[in-house]
């Protein structure tokens, strides 16, 4: 139900009217009549057309992101696969009518929630220069992301960055690295404009052993290593409806990078076990995936539950420093692998002699 | 003379002034009230009446969201 605001009709967008973006007839004395055939509903999903003329530079910036072009699925599939889906019809179709939904037009961060969670305006169509946690950026990124974030796993606390109307997701993640993505990243992870930790907490880096010790320029471990809790994993997702069709489970894993770039060159990183299977896309009418060894399913993870105290960094009752964490079921072995998934994921894996 | 060229002229500048000042577009209300009240607002903000139009949604599929 598309509710508007009279307060929106002041705003700088609510004074273009409405068939400035959205053209019908806004003479017609009823619904059918006024939804014409060039009515348009969602107009920032041409950027270029509807949004480029007053937004030149986030429209342009925006072809390549991430969030518009969804290669983080999608070059994965392909990936899995073994070849260039574009010409395929059927799956770029299926692609789009389930992965598409968490496709981020401009509308769907700044005027409404989006697809995925059906929708609704944030504010009776008024546009919100910042995209609201709850709304917008939770409702795709709610289910890991969100629930630690904000302390919504059992025995987990919130992140020690979440002040409630202070620090909010954009503290981290600005406009500029939410709009765009490096050119030719497929993976949020090779974008370099995205934030990092030591982006704010460089003065830290010899505060104390630890760090000494791990936080190295051509290597060490990733900050989440020692500062994140138990987060969040799942076995088996399937396209069609099904969802998570094995478990979801809080854990704790580290592993080799298996994502090792300058820019990310972290030896040891946490690790999330990802939901994919050999058959998760069997809806789509791929019964399997021939190059699912390529990629791990253990994936780089960075969880967002971060606390200066957690099971690694709080030695209390510890006779040594590493006692917490050399040699523990932290690490990421080949007995915690299935059988189907050790090819992809052998070369990550540590050993209990590893230090 | 002179009084009347010059009233002349400031009245020219404030027509001038008057018609090359208006917006490029109406604002919303101007534009519903141009066209007697039938516009997009007198729907769009008549929550009785879109809850009567208002086409439902259809279910999505499976879980949503990326994690």
């Amino acid at each position: 139900m598309v509710s508007i605001k009279e307060s929106f009709l002041s705003t700088s967008h609510g004074k273009l009217g409405c068939t400035a973006c959205h053209f019908g007839n806004a003479k017609a004395k009823t619904k059918e009549e006024a939804h014409v055939d060039d009515f348009v509903a969602s107009p920032s999903m041409q950027p270029d057309v509807y949004c480029e003329g007053c937004h030149a530079e986030i429209t342009n910036d925006h072809n390549g992101s991430l969030h518009k072009n969804l290669d983080g699925y999608y070059k994965r599939i392909e990936k899995r696969l073994g070849y260039d889906i574009s010409g395929d019809e059927m799956i770029v179709g299926e692609f789009n009518k389930e992965c598409g939904k968490c496709h981020a037009s401009c509308g769907q961060c700044h005027v409404s929630r989006p697809v995925s969670v059906k929708g609704g305006f944030l504010d009776g169509h008024t546009f919100q220069r910042e995209p609201t946690m709850k709304d917008n950026c939770t409702a795709c990124h709610g289910s890991r992301v969100g629930a630690e974030f904000f302390g919504e796993n059992e025995g987990m606390r919130a992140d020690v960055h979440w002040i409630p109307n202070v620090k909010r997701c954009v503290f981290c993640h600005d406009g500029n690295s939410m709009h765009s993505s490096t050119d030719g990243a497929t993976h949020r992870y090779e974008d370099q404009d995205m934030t990092r930790c030591e982006d704010c907490h460089m003065d830290d880096k010899e505060a104390n052993e630890y760090h000494l010790t791990h936080w190295k320029d051509d290597g060490g471990l990733s900050c989440q290593v020692c500062h994140s809790q138990d987060y969040k994993n799942c076995n088996s997702c399937h396209t069609g409806g099904a969802g998570i069709t094995g478990s979801s489970y809080m854990d704790f894993k580290i592993a080799k990078n298996p994502i090792k770039t300058d820019y990310r060159n972290y030896d040891v990183v946490t690790v999330r076990h990802i939901p994919i299977s050999r058959d998760t896309y069997t809806s789509w009418g791929i019964t399997d995936l021939p190059n699912y060894n390529v990629e791990p399913t253990w994936k780089y993870a960075t969880p967002h539950n971060i606390q200066r105290w957690t099971a690694r960094t709080d030695t209390t009752g510890s006779t040594a420093c590493y006692e917490k964490c050399h040699n523990s079921d932290y690490y990421l072995t080949l007995e915690d692998l299935f059988e189907e998934e050790v090819d992809a994921n052998k070369d990550y894996v540590l050993t209990r002699n590893d230090n | 003379m002179k009084q009347h060229i010059a009233g002349f002229l400031i009245l020219l500048m404030g027509l001038f002034v008057l018609f090359s000042c208006t917006k490029k577009y109406p604002d919303q209300t101007q534009m519903d009230l141009a066209i007697g009240g039938d516009g997009c607002t007198s729907c769009h903000m008549n929550t009785d009446l879109l809850k009567e139009v208002a086409t439902p949604q259809e279910d999505t599929e499976g879980d949503a969201g990326e994690g």
